[in-house]
């Protein structure tokens, strides 16, 4: 019997699980649709990634091309090798440990975190027998870095932490910040944010160490974690300061990924002071440098939010696909569920019947990857939802716990706002009428 | 952001027009006016008492009974909002409109309407009403599109009805220009969320 679709779900269960096959799963993944027959589908979970359609063409074309980008990537695999065979053999094992770190680059720069890793324990094996531990100290924390970027985070801070002793130990005073750095972006992304900011504040204090006008770079970076950090903590003058710093590094050092993040985290703060169209420009100015579909995914998904929150739902729902695209793109944990989440704030928002789904993927992450702060912020997102389809219960529970969370990071205003929205429900809870609630005809609209 | 759907008034009629209660903080801004005079509502019946005074339309669970725009409104803009204290004022959104008499309120509040921008349930005539929780010192009268809509043609059933787990009639009626369907009412909703915008963690270095 010819099928003229298949979901995404069932043609990855059917392939081989080779390695091989991986670039394959990408292009199935990213060849995907919504099935426009359930396109207002109330009930199943289409929506999500997992859940979307592939016709028999679409599989032809991925076939073509993750065979077209294995043979490419094979290419570059190869001749990544040769340099490394050419040092190795010269006996300069410095070298040829650098050589596969480079490799590890190149993967990880093509999306493969994995293999990426692979190749700087490679180079991690080489470099060890090596009195110099220069090679040693940036595979260690190329590993590190990998890890933090797929959600493994105590594999992350050991390879960190490891490097920065080794740097410290050798006197790389460079090697030490970096690696400091890498470790207390670890901690951020644990929810151990008062570790995170001492962290930081070590490095900066090593980087102050080194001669002037060095380590601007690095310099400009930790000054970007802390303005992030104490905005979170609702720290905002000492925000404020944090950011004039860093601004004043990327006025002229050239560093787009940094200036990129540094524009985002500059929009959460004015949207924190709602202060939306600076926030809107700030988004903006993000939005138009080069940077990863990691970070372009973030950042579009919550300008899809700031247009939401004016009013705007097409230019939300056109933020909300090119974050999906991207998020999809990036191979990232993190920015999946952060995409997740606001696509259910914008399916709450606009009525659509298919936040809860988007909600349980973006909670499913949080949890299996060790995401607090994303856990919390869809928890209370989720919680409206809930409240609004008469759930107060499971809103208050979700609320009590997005609360926990938010306490145990030390995000104040989060955990305000989770408790005003307690002080809200609760009353409720006692009202008998309001706990027979019914399905929105609004909601119902989109079936 | 907020928002809560629990209850739900529209305006309906021949049915009615509908409108959910509810609130938003989002939005774009419209300017608060000076309360317009007059927009009274006159009673209508429906089809079935609960014997408390209000009427119960019977298994009415979607939007069929809902009346419909002529043509279909495009609306980017899904809701507008607007701070009106104790001076009253007024709101007015793609036809529909919220009139905040004097002393409706005792501080500064904020009103807003909010439309769906689903492809169904955008060509129905039907919306949310902000602020919940806040019992009006004075009756607030709504205003649903009339004129331009599939029940133009029969204004002596036209009335607006809130969900209430069924459509719940409100009476109404339709104003002295013609244009709506007016209704006055004491609240919009019992409860409601707030909820926080979270951001992306997005980190330098390492």
């Amino acid at each position: 019997m010819n099928r003229p679709e298949a979901t995404i779900e069932e043609l990855l269960g059917l392939l081989p699980e080779l390695d091989e096959l991986e670039v394959l799963r990408l292009r199935l993944v990213a060849a995907a649709v919504r099935d426009p027959v359930k396109e207002w589908d109330s009930s199943s979970a289409y929506t999500t990634i997992d859940k979307r359609i592939v016709s028999p063409e679409a599989a032809e074309r991925a076939i073509a091309e993750a065979e077209q980008a294995l043979h490419e990537h094979v290419s570059v695999l190869h001749r990544g090798l040769r340099p490394f065979f050419e040092s190795f053999f010269a006996g300069d094992r410095d070298a040829a440990a650098r050589h596969l770190v480079a490799l590890g680059e190149e993967m990880e720069g093509s999306g493969r975190a994995i293999m990426a890793r692979r190749c700087y324990r490679a180079a991690l094996t080489v470099s060890l027998p090596l009195p110099g531990k220069g090679s040693q100290v940036v595979a260690l924390r190329r590993i590190g870095r990998v890890s933090l970027n797929v959600g493994d985070f105590h594999e992350a801070a050991a390879y960190y932490e490891r490097s920065a002793e080794l740097a410290h130990d050798s006197g790389d005073v460079h090697a030490a910040v970096v690696a400091r750095t890498g470790l207390g972006n670890v901690l951020t992304w644990q929810g151990r944010w008062a570790e995170a900011e001492q962290c930081y504040h070590d490095a900066l204090a090593l980087a102050d160490s080194a001669d002037a006008g060095s380590l601007t770079l690095e310099r400009g970076q930790i000054y970007n974690n802390l303005a992030n950090l104490t905005s979170r903590l609702q720290r905002i003058e000492e925000a404020e300061g944090w950011f004039e710093s860093a601004f004043r590094v990327w006025e002229t050092l050239d560093s787009p990924v940094d200036l990129a993040i540094c524009h985002h985290n500059h929009a959460r703060l004015r949207e924190t002071q709602e202060r939306w169209d600076d926030a809107r420009r700030s988004y903006e100015a993000a939005l138009k440098l080069p940077v990863s579909s990691t970070i372009r995914a973030i950042v579009a998904t919550d300008f899809a939010e700031w247009w939401l929150h004016e009013g705007y739902i097409s230019q939300a729902e056109e933020w909300g696909r090119v974050a999906e695209e991207h998020a999809i793109a990036s191979g990232s944990p993190y920015t999946l569920g952060h995409m997740y989440r606001g696509r259910g704030n914008l399916a709450r928002t606009t009525g659509a019947v298919d936040g809860l789904t988007f909600y349980e993927k973006a909670l499913e992450i949080a949890r299996s990857k060790g995401y607090p702060l994303l856990e919390a912020e869809t928890l209370l997102d989720y919680a409206a939802l809930r409240a609004q389809n008469g759930g107060a219960e499971e809103a208050i529970a979700y609320l009590e716990r997005a609360s926990e969370l938010f306490r145990d990071l030390g995000a104040v205003g989060e955990v305000a706002r989770a408790q005003a929205a307690l002080g809200e429900l609760r009353p409720a809870l006692l009202m008998p009428d309001v706990e027979l609630a019914g399905e929105s005809p609004l909601a119902a609209a989109a079936d | 952001m907020s928002s809560k759907f629990r209850n739900v008034l529209v305006a309906v009629a021949a049915s009615m027009v509908a409108f959910t209660a509810g609130c938003t903080e989002a939005g774009s801004p419209v300017d608060a006016r000076p309360a317009a005079s007059g927009a009274s509502a006159s009673r209508s019946t429906t089809t079935q008492s609960t014997g408390d005074g209000s009427t119960m339309l019977a298994s009415a669970n979607n939007l069929d009974i809902i009346a419909k725009f002529r043509v279909k409104p495009q609306i980017t803009i899904a809701w507008a909002k607007a701070w009106i204290g104790p001076a009253g004022g007024r709101i007015d959104f793609q036809g529909f409109t919220i009139i905040v008499p004097a002393g409706a309120v005792d501080k500064v509040t904020q009103f807003s309407i909010r439309l769906p921008v689903d492809p169904n349930g955008s060509e129905r005539v039907v919306a949310e009403f902000g602020p919940h929780n806040v019992a009006f010192a004075q009756p607030v009268t709504i205003g649903f599109p009339f004129r331009g809509t599939s029940i133009e043609s029969d204004p002596a059933n036209a009335h607006v009805v809130w969900w209430n787990d069924a459509w719940v009639n409100m009476g109404g009626g339709v104003s002295a220009d013609g244009s709506q369907i007016v209704v006055q009412v004491p609240h919009f909703s019992e409860y409601g969320t707030t909820t926080a915008r979270g951001g992306g963690l997005t980190l330098s270095g390492g």
